[in-house]
């Protein structure tokens, strides 16, 4: 349950320089995603896109017994000015209708936004870039920029590649002392091609009554609250 | 005869700078060569990695990604394939029924 109540927060980054590029609906990444002891599958790809918008949907995976299926959508207004969050989707099992999340679900209050650095243009982030470095990483050898960024003892280490569109993201590791889960690792372990989206905007209830509590309860944690 | 050395000095002096300038030449030249052949070598690279970056590529063929479809090989069934098995399966379904008719025909032919 906890893994559910952190990734339910955080996660609308990606598209790194999304303003120049032109995406494919059903693109994408996968990642391995290790939080404490636990490993789940992170897919990042691309639900729907017009002219200004664009959507970007996140499943979060883990089967065996106690099997985790979770997905994020989020409407993404693309302006030359920058990237604003205007909807968000959740889909908390594959039974379950999808849900209208509320903006106050969309933040999470302590440590560093993943879209303030990850969802920027390349020149906004250049003051956090480190050095260009090869990653080897799933039988892949990938030319990448080290970025890092710090705030309140929060410190955030992502490498980014051209070769990984249309995510960007290579790895992520992000430490913290002060907030327990803001210790988590991100690694890719290949790229998704035609990959259907499962929320459906147009299908969209308002927000279960359990569903808010688990989300509420998050932010809780978080201190968003 | 000193006027000999010092003209022998100057010149030898001469001669030595235009060696290390030689020198310097033939490196410029040597360094200007390696970084002609490290920029062929980068853009062999990059082109080799243009297509999917060495990573694999996980094609979902317009299906949804589910924590299912990463253990069950099921999700590996083409809509084609699938839809080959279930006509193998109407197939049989429709022998066995035949098969049974069959029978029964001649159960009934008995008495």
């Amino acid at each position: 349950m906890k893994i559910i109540k952190f990734l339910a927060l955080g996660f609308y980054f990606v598209l790194f320089n999304a303003f120049s590029e032109t995406y494919e609906v059903g693109d994408g990444a996968q990642y391995n995603l290790q939080f404490k002891n636990q490993n789940v599958k992170l897919s990042i790809y691309i639900a729907d896109k017009d002219s200004d918008s664009l959507s970007v949907e996140y499943h979060f995976g883990k089967s065996g017994i106690f099997a985790l299926d979770m997905w994020q959508q989020y409407k993404l207004n693309v302006s030359p000015k920058g990237v604003t969050v205007e909807k968000g989707f959740i889909k908390v099992s594959p039974v379950n209708p999808p849900e209208i999340m509320e903006k106050e679900h969309f933040f999470n209050a302590q440590g560093l936004q993943l879209p303030s650095f990850l969802f920027s243009k390349e020149k906004n982030i250049q003051k956090y870039f480190i050095n260009k470095e090869i990653i080897e990483l799933a039988g892949a050898s990938l030319r990448t920029s080290h970025y890092q960024k710090e705030q309140d003892g929060h410190v955030v280490d992502f490498w980014i590649s051209e070769e990984v569109k249309p995510v960007g993201l290579v790895k992520l590791i992000s430490k913290s002392k002060k907030q327990k889960f803001n210790n988590y690792q991100i690694e890719i372990t290949n790229l998704l091609k035609n990959v259907a989206a499962a929320i459906d905007p147009s299908q969209a209830m308002k927000m279960s009554s359990d569903t808010k509590m688990k989300l509420d309860a998050s932010q809780k944690m978080s201190g968003a609250k | 005869m000193k006027i000999f050395l010092i003209f022998l000095f100057f010149s030898s002096g001469v001669y030595g700078k235009t060696l290390t300038l030689r020198r310097i030449d033939a490196l410029e030249k040597k360094v200007e060569q390696l970084q002609q052949r490290v920029a062929k070598l980068e853009q062999k690279r990059a082109s080799s990695t243009d297509e999917n970056s060495g990573l694999n590529v996980k094609d979902l063929k317009g299906q949804q990604q589910t924590s299912y479809r990463e253990t069950s090989s099921v999700s590996d069934i083409s809509p084609a394939q699938k839809e080959q098995i279930m006509k193998t399966i109407q197939n049989l379904k429709n022998s066995q029924k035949k098969s049974q008719e069959t029978l029964e025909k001649i159960m009934n032919e008995d008495y």
